[in-house]
């Protein structure tokens, strides 16, 4: 299996001397390509973090990151900006879209950065945007569009280059049930069906249970791994309560 | 596309830029009140020992209009961080998308070169206004 990302006993400190506290400590992990990554852990944990330090926002303090045989802990100013643009693609929690633009702007800007041809994009966006179901919203801005819509778009902006991986942080926090289920659908589509390389960010038991594979992060460290196989969604689902209820997280961090 | 950015951004910003725009226009204004003083008419028909007063009174305007310049200078740099600084949010989504800095230094040079230019004929027209009134006003005392 061709290797995407390799994470290699990566930390990050923050603070000063004298008041360090260690965000990351000593992480190493490894993601071949089509898997769907889910990473948990309770707030503070140092996910965010982790997740921050793979998408080029955040500087490790040791250790490496090598996505696709580069090392971008090493990468500078304008590498940074076309690896961003060509290698990765970002969801956030809170959609992060641009208010001034329609939908279909929305998901153009990252083909018109690279400096795709009109026609081309044109092609590209209707396309997936019909695999996603937001075809009819395509016109219209972000503020008349739901919640859901809106982070599906968010997605369609994130895939739309074919980045080699999809970083998705708390992509369901900012959703109702029914919204959030939609849109796990459509990152299990976009994993199996078109192959994309997918690492989420949550702390929702239910979001991560469509993962294939789950890092429980605690105190900086990696605390367990659980993977899916052969086991249906529940049966996934349910492994992972146990995994939480070991790693000591009261409810209020569950929810 | 990028010029359509530009363009939407100067229509969603155009309330927080008719302030930066007002600031400026009345900075220039008073600042150009200041220094055209002693040219005004007024100022050419008076007495010898007043002219005195009046010499030593423009000394000091020359000053305080360096004082007014600083000011104006420090108010036109906050209240374009103030702009920036409200936009840090698009400008990270920009990043993320993989824009760099040469690129969204473009989209602003653009929206400004185009405030720029509404600004510029607004002001002419407004201008024009004023010295027609000006005219009529001051030929019928004639």
């Amino acid at each position: 299996m061709e290797k995407i990302l390799e994470v290699k006993n990566i930390e990050k400190y923050y603070g000063t001397k004298t008041n360090l506290s260690k965000a990351i400590d000593n992480i190493s992990f490894n993601v071949n390509k089509g898997e769907f990554i889910g990473i948990m852990g309770a707030s503070g944990s140092g996910k965010t973090t982790l997740l921050n330090t793979i998408s080029t926002i955040d500087k490790v303090t040791s250790g490496h990151i090598i996505i696709n045989g580069e090392d971008i802990t090493k990468l500078k100013g304008n590498k940074i900006n076309k690896f961003r643009r060509e290698e990765l693609g970002f969801v956030f929690q809170d959609f992060n879209l641009l208010d001034t633009l329609t939908s279909y702007e929305n998901i153009a800007l990252a083909l018109t950065i690279q400096r795709v041809n009109p026609k081309e994009i044109n092609k590209r966006v209707t396309e997936l945007a019909e695999k996603l179901g937001i075809k009819e919203i395509l016109k219209k801005y972000p503020y008349q569009i739901s919640g859901g819509q809106k982070q599906r778009v968010a997605v369609a902006r994130a895939i739309i280059t074919n980045p080699k991986l999809v970083l998705a942080d708390e992509p369901t926090g900012a959703l109702d049930s029914k919204a959030a289920r939609q849109l796990l659908e459509n990152f299990e589509f976009l994993n199996k069906k078109m192959n994309a390389t997918i690492l989420m960010v949550t702390h929702d038991a239910f979001t991560a249970s469509y993962a294939s594979r789950i890092l429980f992060i605690k105190d900086g460290k990696i605390f367990n791994e659980l993977i899916k196989g052969n086991d249906t969604r529940k049966q996934f689902f349910e492994k992972i309560i146990e995994v939480q209820t070991l790693l000591g997280g009261d409810l209020n961090d569950v929810i | 596309m990028l010029f359509k950015l530009s363009f939407n951004n100067m229509k969603k910003s155009i309330k927080d830029y008719a302030i930066y725009f007002l600031t400026l226009v009345l900075g220039v204004s008073i600042f150009y009140m200041f220094n055209s003083i002693d040219s005004q008419q007024a100022m050419l028909q008076v007495s010898q020992s007043q002219r005195n007063i009046i010499k030593l009174m423009i000394e000091m305007l020359g000053y305080i209009s360096v004082f007014v310049a600083i000011i104006l200078g420090l108010l036109i740099v906050y209240a374009n961080n103030f702009l920036i600084n409200r936009r840090k949010k698009e400008f990270g989504i920009y990043m993320t998308l993989g824009m760099g800095r040469r690129q969204i230094s473009k989209i602003i040079l653009m929206e400004t070169i185009l405030i720029g230019i509404i600004s510029l004929i607004i002001g002419l027209a407004f201008r024009n206004i004023c010295i027609t009134i000006y005219v009529n006003i001051s030929c019928k005392n004639v």
